[in-house]
């Protein structure tokens, strides 16, 4: 301690003495210790080399630290960067050796009187700086120069040392980043909710997000790793349509996929997904995000399903409500019918009466006239008044004999009427006569037909029918109007054939109706039963007459009802009825 | 009805010249083609709407499927539409020649059921 006084005391005093020795120590002191503890021991070799009360080196480190290394002091003092640079900016100049004080070094808190500085490099706007601090004498010129050649000495070790600090800051910083960056990226990876994936040039997956094990069912991501992509699908054909797609534009946006889970389940997804390229557009990996929307669909799915139950529930009534309408129509014209034909035939009774009557008593008043003549001999024969009395006669009994024929005519079509819907049996089963019903239709149809068609029958004898009468003949009226219309469609300038047939066949008779119309096209052949099918135009047809005729007939009567058409031949239609009636028909 | 100007209508956004059709004795057909995805689904509802809306009720659609090679659930959901819209108008829609992979999509979804499959057409 003596001796250290001492020497601090003599180089004071001394011009000639020179910092050989400390210049040495301080290089000995940076070549052993690469670390900022050498900063430590070089600040005390200088406060001991210069007799100094204060050192200090102002310096940044590798970690971008702003520091103070004390002499005496173990460890450097860190400052903020501001208090930092404003200390600096205070109390150093450009290239001058700087003195100044009394000042109080941040971290010592007695002031000293007299400071010397200097900066010791610059890079940049940063530096390394050297402040030494005295009480009692000022700082000579003396020691000026030492600082001076101190700076030269130091600096370039100073400048090597920050220089390789940045260096190192910069390297840690950019690995920190990376690895920060990395950790990122991966945890974004492996956090996301949606599969993600990659998959080399041949699809074959090469990392999976962690996601993608819940998605699918598998218990590590290693056992999808190496596998083909398209292995996943429930259709893998599709995955060459996405890859065509990935080729030709890069990228796939929202394209649903149907992915296969381990346990063999469907789930519906949504993938994005774009293709790394080398430099001659060939695929190097395709990355994609696949996200799973079997809930959405679910969903959608439900609601189509309702939507169509719904649309089918509505047609259904619309249909049943006009079916019924129009079978109710058609009940009440056939019992309108069978109602005016019985208000006829009370009238029509005593028309044919009153007619008997009054040709009777025309003949009665002939044999009078005729006794008359006789009585007044010869002179009244040839006479204007007789021959005029005798022509009167004449029209007369023609004109009975035209009325018996029209009255005849009207019974008849009134006993037609009467047996094509009687209201008596609307509602039960009857023994039939199918030939007869045949024949009552074609009167009520006779308007329809007469102009359009010739009917030809054959008609063979026939076991009586048990079935609701009334319910058969409006099958065959249907029927036959049908086939009267489709013929005069034709608009041919010749009429047309409507041929009926009967026959008994088993337990069963046959009703053929044929025509030789258009015939009907085969794309709707299996449709003509349909409620509201029709091929007539608008407002000429309801489309529900051959579906309620299948009702009575195979519904109601456990018959069979099927046509038979050649498009431009014509269609015939054949109902077969069992002649022990509807086995389940309550009478 | 003027299927080419119908066509040409729905698809106005993506054009498509390779969907045609005819109608004969109240039978539509058109022949589809491509992708029925997300990106065109719409287009394709579109279009079944209009030809539905000019069909008498009774008549028959026939959609001709073999250029189809992918429809997604949305494609089907435009066809289950469809399908909504002929149901109310009283018109069958029928399905022809779709190739099995698609088939395999409406029947995954479970509404293969409720189209018609018109047999195969040369």
């Amino acid at each position: 301690m003596v001796d250290s006084l001492l020497s601090r005391s003599q180089w004071l005093n001394s011009s000639n003495r020179t910092l050989a020795p400390l210049l040495m120590e301080i290089f000995r002191i940076y070549a052993e210790d690469e670390t900022e503890k050498a900063n430590v021991a070089a600040v005390n070799e200088v406060r001991e080399s210069f007799a100094a009360d204060a050192a200090a080196l102002f310096y940044i480190n590798g970690k971008r630290e702003f520091h103070i290394c004390l002499a005496g002091l173990d460890f450097p003092i860190t400052l903020d960067e501001a208090r930092w640079r404003s200390t600096i900016e205070a109390h150093t100049a450009e290239d001058e050796v700087t003195r100044f004080g009394p000042w109080s070094m941040p971290g010592i808190e007695k002031p000293i009187a007299f400071w010397i500085s200097a900066r010791l490099y610059r890079i940049g706007n940063e530096g390394g700086y050297i402040f030494l601090g005295r009480n009692g004498v000022p700082w000579l010129e003396l020691q000026s120069s030492a600082v001076v050649e101190l700076k030269r000495v130091m600096a370039p070790l100073f400048m090597i040392r920050h220089e390789r600090g940045i260096a190192e800051y910069s390297r840690n910083e950019a690995e920190k980043r990376l690895a920060a960056s990395e950790s990122r990226l991966r945890a974004l990876f492996d956090g996301m909710r949606d599969m993600v994936y990659t998959a080399d040039a041949n699809d074959m997956i090469t990392e999976v997000s962690v996601s993608a094990c819940s998605l699918l069912g598998f218990a590590s991501k290693h056992d999808l790793i190496g596998r083909s992509y398209r292995s996943l699908l429930a259709t893998p054909e599709d995955r060459l349509l996405f890859l065509d797609k990935i080729r030709e534009d890069g990228f796939i946006d929202d394209y649903e996929v149907i992915l296969k889970k381990n346990d063999g389940e469907s789930i519906f997804c949504l993938e994005t997904a774009h293709a790394r390229k080398n430099d001659s557009g060939g695929i190097i990996e395709i990355q994609g995000i696949v996200k799973d929307i079997s809930d959405r669909i679910r969903n959608e799915r439900e609601l189509w399903k309702m939507n169509l139950e719904l649309a089918d529930s509505n047609l259904k009534l619309q249909k049943t409500q006009q079916l019924m309408v129009q079978h109710e129509k058609m009940a009440s014209i056939g019992q309108l019918a069978a109602g005016v034909a019985h208000e006829i035939n009370n009238p029509l009774g005593f028309l044919i009466s009153n007619n008997t009557t009054l040709e009777k008593n025309a003949r009665k008043l002939q044999e009078a006239w005729a006794q008359m003549r006789s009585l007044e001999g010869p002179t009244m024969v040839g006479t204007e008044a007789s021959s005029r009395i005798e022509q009167l006669f004449s029209q007369a009994f023609e004109i009975f004999s035209e009325s018996r024929d029209g009255f005849e005519r009207i019974q008849k079509i009134v006993s037609n009427l009467k047996n094509f819907s009687r209201i008596d049996q609307s509602l039960s089963l009857v023994d039939f006569d199918v030939n007869a019903g045949i024949e009552s239709t074609l009167v009520v149809a006779w308007n329809e037909i007469k102009y359009v068609a010739e009917v030809h029958k054959k008609l063979e004898p026939l076991p009586l029918v048990r079935c609701n009468a009334n319910e058969i003949n409006q099958v065959f009226l249907n029927i036959m109007v049908n086939a009267a219309q489709a013929i005069a469609d034709q608009k041919k300038s010749e009429k047309g054939t409507l041929d009926i047939k009967t026959t008994q066949q088993g337990k069963s008779v046959i009703i053929a109706i044929g025509d030789d119309g258009p015939g009907i096209p085969e794309a709707v052949q299996n449709k003509i039963f349909d409620p509201f099918f029709t091929t007539k135009a608008p407002g000429k047809g309801t489309g529900l007459g051959l579906s309620i005729s299948y009702d009575i007939v195979v519904n109601k009567h456990g018959g069979t009802l099927w046509a038979e058409s050649s498009p431009g031949v014509g269609t015939t239609f054949f109902i077969s009825l069992p002649i022990a009636g509807p086995a389940s028909q309550p009478e | 009805m003027d299927i080419d100007a119908l066509v040409a209508d729905a698809f106005a956004e993506h054009p498509m010249d390779t969907i045609h059709g005819f109608v004969e004795d109240d039978v539509c057909t058109l022949y589809l083609s491509g992708s029925i995805d997300m990106k065109y689904a719409k287009d394709f509802q579109k279009l079944l709407q209009s030809a539905i809306a000019q069909l008498r009720a009774g008549s028959v659609v026939i959609l001709d499927m073999r250029h189809v090679d992918y429809i997604s659930s949305t494609g089907v959901g435009a066809f289950v539409s469809g399908l909504v819209d002929a149901k109310r108008r009283d018109i069958a829609l029928t399905l022809r020649d779709i190739q099995p992979k698609v088939s395999a999509i409406f029947q995954l979804l479970g509404f293969l059921s409720f189209f018609e499959e018109a047999p195969t057409h040369g």
